[in-house]
């Protein structure tokens, strides 16, 4: 059993997995979902789509060439068994791979490096260039300011007026009778006139 | 056929992939032989105009002309500069043999590129060479092929027959 | 090959031919043609009767073409055969007149196509056609003398035996009336016709039995006198040509007692003279009708010439009687085996059958690469030295079957395959190893240096470690020249609500100009309320207080302002109404047209009375005319049985 690598993107490719095209020259082609075969089939550049290690190992967005890589290799002189060796092996693989994840986040840091900077003097020079905008922020901010301290102001009330609440409502309730009588009276009384 | 057609992909229309044209244009012997190919009647043309960097069979020498003008050759041609997408590629970027990977790429800058380009500007220079008396338009009504020929061919003819009398 | 001809299509006359193919393009074309057609119509019309009659005529002469055999095509035997039966150079002419008068009928139809596409009138085209199918009837007329012979060789053809010429066959011949035919009878089922007089058979016969589960084939022939075969009729040239073509047992039937009419001496003569007949055959001569006389009860003279017959190598003398069927059986058996015999010695003889294995048979022999290096084959030294296997051997080495034996058999016990690994250490045998880990397959990493490879892969680690490669200045507060962190901080929240906010406004722009299946409103129609654009403006930061002065100072100045006679009339009213500061213009709808209150106090009751049906049926209006659900139709249709209506 082997985990074999996606002729098109390099991810792996597990048993079971998966579809393997052999041209009439007796090369295998694996492809680990129907994604990367089609885009095959179609004859594109796996180079030229971002989504493939090719891609990014070309564009440089991942370390391509480093000691840690050259440990995987197929040999073509088989080894027997030996059970320290097969330790060492494992051992010596797990180490690999966090001495290389070690470095590709070297690698990332190293890459992304001068983006802070750059970031921040585009948002400068935005700030800079939009000064109307920053008006209407400024209101907006006031606003909500304003908003808050009234609502800090009802809370305070609130606490102050917890029971005179339901009275007040009654008060309304009573001041609503009257209107609804004076509507009343003034139909009647307009009837009165005529 | 429209942008996406399944035809097209199918593993019946299947043709030559780069990497193996790219191996093709290494090699004079290789280039040699597919410019010479033996008369074929199942290829158009009879396989004799035959465009090496598309893998295309032309039907006239007037076609292979307009064809090695063409937009479409020339991407093609551009394609296949560079070091071919193979499997190599592939398990070198998941980090599988990249010590042979980069031999490999070492090979085809040092050694294989250059050759290309050499074949290359060789296989040029012979079709523009023998393509140059060819006209660049198809003659489209009769009378404006040249009867000229034809009659020189009854000549030879009669030429001929008193020869063997 | 082909041995009987009994499929043969009928030949019919000429005349029927004619008859048949004419009636066909009649039937089968269309019939109904106008001089007011089209011309092409009407050329069309009759191209299709003369190419329909032509293909009939063709397919016709075709069929028999193909039924009839052709004679140099044959076995010898068969040829030879139709040769004397129906004489070779007559049937090759007719086979040749019906083949040319096939391609008689082509080109007439060819012709008269050429001619009929130029046809001018329905006129000139239906005389093309009749002079087309005229010559056509002509050639076929001609026809008539083959096409009656074929006739008859087509029926005689398939009452012919079917003789197949290679099959295991025992031949019959001899003398007229010496007993042959009855000798068919009696060992196979044949119905031959036997009668005491010579030229009784007049053409062969086959009979079919079994012998040792083998299909024999025994053929009768009709007698032979001994003449030159220039002299013999058809009727021996047939026996002839079967003794001589045939790979059978020939049976020379003689008659000892002469009651066929011919001496003994008469009959070994004929023997002697087809003598060459019989090379390569085994034959043997059968004395018939012991019945009458023995061959011991012959005088010596007699016994003598039978003698001569007997001195030809591979000649067996044998005696038997048909109409007694004393040792036919024993003649017969003994005439196969020896046919049997002769057959198989031919096949070991012949070498047409080794050859064609030996020709599917190919030997590869690798070639010799490079001179002088010796590439013998590489056996290892166990297995040179390994004792051949003997199951009977008591010290027999031990099998894996036999410890799968042991244990239990198949099924019960499994034989452990790894114990033949050849590695270091034996306990290692059954280690498990993983194939892969994290996605990676152990076998690329696994290298005899990988502990070197590892250490120098440490070792360039530490070495970067101490370079400070790993250093990272992840944590620290970002510091721009010129500005504190505070001002950096507010410069990126700026700049982030500025992002947001372009989104939002792109949004709306767009959110504004879909229409989203509304009209499209000219923006003179659109109207925007004084708030909407204090709304605005504030919202963009202006200061609208001096705009806001002057508008309420218009508004103050068209403020309504109680009058006397508002005074007089309004009372209450007038108070509320001036709430929103302008003049209430509008009459009030419900007294409008009505005279006074009593009026619309009755007004409004007319109204109600107008609504109580409609409410009562709970109706919208008078133009709802909704019924409600419909009832359950059993529960208002059918019979009544107990109880009443309303119980229902």
């Amino acid at each position: 059993m082997r985990v074999y690598s996606c002729h098109f993107c390099s991810s792996p490719v597990y048993p079971g997995h998966g579809i393997m095209f052999v041209r009439n020259d007796a090369k295998e082609f694996r492809f680990c979902r129907s994604k990367c075969h089609k885009n095959f089939k179609q004859r594109r550049n796996p180079r030229k789509l971002r989504w493939t290690k090719a891609f990014r190992k070309a564009a440089g967005k991942e370390l391509a060439v480093d000691s840690t890589l050259a440990f995987a290799q197929r040999r073509n002189v088989p080894v027997r068994y030996n059970r320290e060796l097969v330790a060492t092996t494992l051992r010596a693989m797990a180490r690999v791979e966090e001495i290389r994840q070690k470095r590709e986040r070297a690698f990332y840091k190293n890459r992304m490096r001068g983006n802070k900077e750059r970031d921040f003097l585009r948002d400068k020079k935005l700030v800079e260039s939009n000064p109307e905008l920053l008006n209407i922020r400024d209101v907006e901010l006031a606003r909500a300011a304003a908003k808050e301290a009234e609502a800090e102001e009802d809370e305070e009330m609130d606490v102050d007026s917890g029971e005179e609440e339901e009275e007040e409502e009654e008060e309304q309730e009573q001041e609503a009778q009257p209107q609804k009588v004076l509507l009343k009276n003034k139909r009647k009384n307009k009837k009165l006139v005529f | 056929m429209g942008r996406y057609s399944v035809k097209r992909y199918k593993t019946k229309r299947r043709t030559k992939d780069l990497d193996l044209i790219f191996e093709d244009l290494t090699s004079p012997a290789k280039i040699q032989q597919l410019l010479n190919q033996p008369l074929d009647e199942t290829k158009p043309g009879l396989g004799q105009f035959y465009c090496i960097h598309c893998d295309k069979y032309l039907e006239t020498a007037i076609a292979l002309k307009t064809h090695l003008k063409g937009k479409v050759h020339r991407r093609r041609v551009k394609e296949l500069k560079g070091i071919p997408y193979t499997q190599e590629v592939s398990d070198a970027a998941s980090g599988l043999n990249l010590q042979k990977f980069l031999n490999r790429v070492e090979q085809i800058n040092t050694q294989k590129g250059p050759n290309k380009e050499a074949n290359e500007t060789e296989l040029k220079a012979h079709l523009d060479s023998t393509l140059e008396n060819v006209a660049t338009t198809e003659p489209t009504l009769p009378h404006l092929v040249q009867p000229e020929p034809v009659e020189q061919d009854i000549q030879n003819i009669n030429g001929g027959e008193v020869q063997m009398e | 090959m082909q041995l009987s001809w009994k499929d043969i299509p009928t030949v019919s006359t000429a005349n029927d031919l004619l008859d048949v193919v004419l009636n066909r393009t009649q039937r089968k074309t269309p019939t109904v043609i106008r001089p007011g057609f089209k011309i092409t119509r009407i050329r069309a019309f009759y191209m299709r009767k003369v190419k329909y009659t032509a293909e009939g005529f063709e397919e016709k002469f075709e069929d028999l073409l193909k039924g009839f055999p052709n004679i140099n095509d044959v076995h010898p035997f068969h040829r030879d055969l139709m040769d004397t039966l129906y004489e070779k150079n007559h049937y090759k002419v007719s086979l040749a007149a019906v083949s040319r008068a096939k391609t008689l009928i082509e080109q007439v139809s060819r012709d008269y196509l050429r001619l009929l596409k130029f046809g001018q009138s329905l006129f000139q085209c239906k005389q093309l056609k009749r002079a087309a199918l005229g010559r056509m009837a002509t050639i076929v007329k001609k026809l008539k003398d083959p096409l009656v012979y074929l006739e008859q060789v087509r029926q005689h053809l398939g009452r012919l035996p079917s003789i197949d010429p290679n099959t295991r066959t025992l031949l019959i011949c001899g003398y007229p009336n010496v007993g042959k035919s009855s000798f068919l009878r009696c060992i196979t089922k044949a119905d031959v016709e036997v009668q005491p007089y010579a030229f009784t058979t007049k053409s062969l016969y086959v009979g079919h039995f079994d012998y040792k589960y083998l299909r024999f084939q025994a053929i009768d022939t009709p007698g032979i006198l001994d003449r030159p075969t220039e002299e013999m009729n058809n009727i021996e040239m047939q026996s002839i040509y079967a003794i001589a073509h045939l790979r059978s047992c020939v049976l020379y039937f003689m008659d000892l007692s002469e009651q066929c009419g011919f001496t003994i001496e008469a009959q070994v003569k004929l023997f002697h003279s087809i003598k060459p007949l019989f090379a390569n055959k085994s034959v043997m001569v059968v004395m018939n009708k012991t019945d009458i006389i023995r061959p011991e009860d012959l005088d010596e003279e007699r016994a003598a010439l039978l003698q001569t017959v007997s001195e030809m190598p591979g000649v067996e003398l044998m005696a038997a009687s048909c109409t007694e069927e004393d040792n036919v059986m024993a003649v017969r058996n003994k005439a196969c085996e020896k046919l049997l015999a002769s057959r198989i010695e031919n096949k070991l003889k012949s070498t047409a059958r080794i050859n064609n294995v030996l020709n599917k048979i190919h030997v590869a022999k690798p070639q010799a690469r490079d001179d002088g290096v010796d590439r013998s084959p590489y056996i290892p030294e166990g297995i040179k030295n390994k004792v051949k296997y003997d199951a009977e051997d008591p010290e027999r080495r031990k099998l894996a079957r036999d410890i799968e034996a042991e244990n239990g058999g198949a099924g019960v016990f499994n034989v452990n395959l790894k114990d033949n690994y050849l590695l270091e250490d034996d306990e290692w045998k059954n280690d498990k190893m993983p194939e892969l880990l994290d996605g990676k397959n152990v076998y690329d990493f696994m290298d005899p240096e990988i502990a070197a490879k590892l250490q120098a892969l440490e070792e360039e680690e530490e070495k970067l470690e101490a370079e400070g490669f790993y250093n990272s200045d992840e944590d620290e507060e970002e510091t721009h020249e010129g500005l504190t962190s505070e001002e950096v901080v507010d410069i990126k929240d700026k700049a982030a609500w500025i992002r947001d906010r372009q989104k939002k406004m792109i949004l709306t722009a767009r959110n504004r100009k879909a229409l989203k299946n509304r009209a499209v409103m000219p923006r003179s129609k659109l109207t925007k309320s004084f708030g909407d654009m204090e709304e605005h403006m504030s919202s963009l930061g202006h200061d609208l207080t001096a705009l806001q002065q002057k508008s309420r100072a218009a508004a103050e100045k068209n403020r309504y302002v109680e009058t006397g006679a508002d005074v007089v009339f309004g009372g209450v009213e007038s108070s509320t109404t001036s709430s929103n500061g302008g003049k209430l213009r509008q009459s009030d709808r419900l007294l409008d047209g009505v005279a006074d209150g009593s009026m619309r106090s009755k007004a409004d009751r007319l109204a109600k009375l107008q609504r109580r049906d409609r409410n009562r049926d709970a109706r919208q209006g008078e133009s709802d005319r909704h019924s409600t659900a419909a009832l359950a139709k059993h529960l208002y249709s059918g019979k009544r049985g107990v109880g009443k209506t309303d119980f229902r």
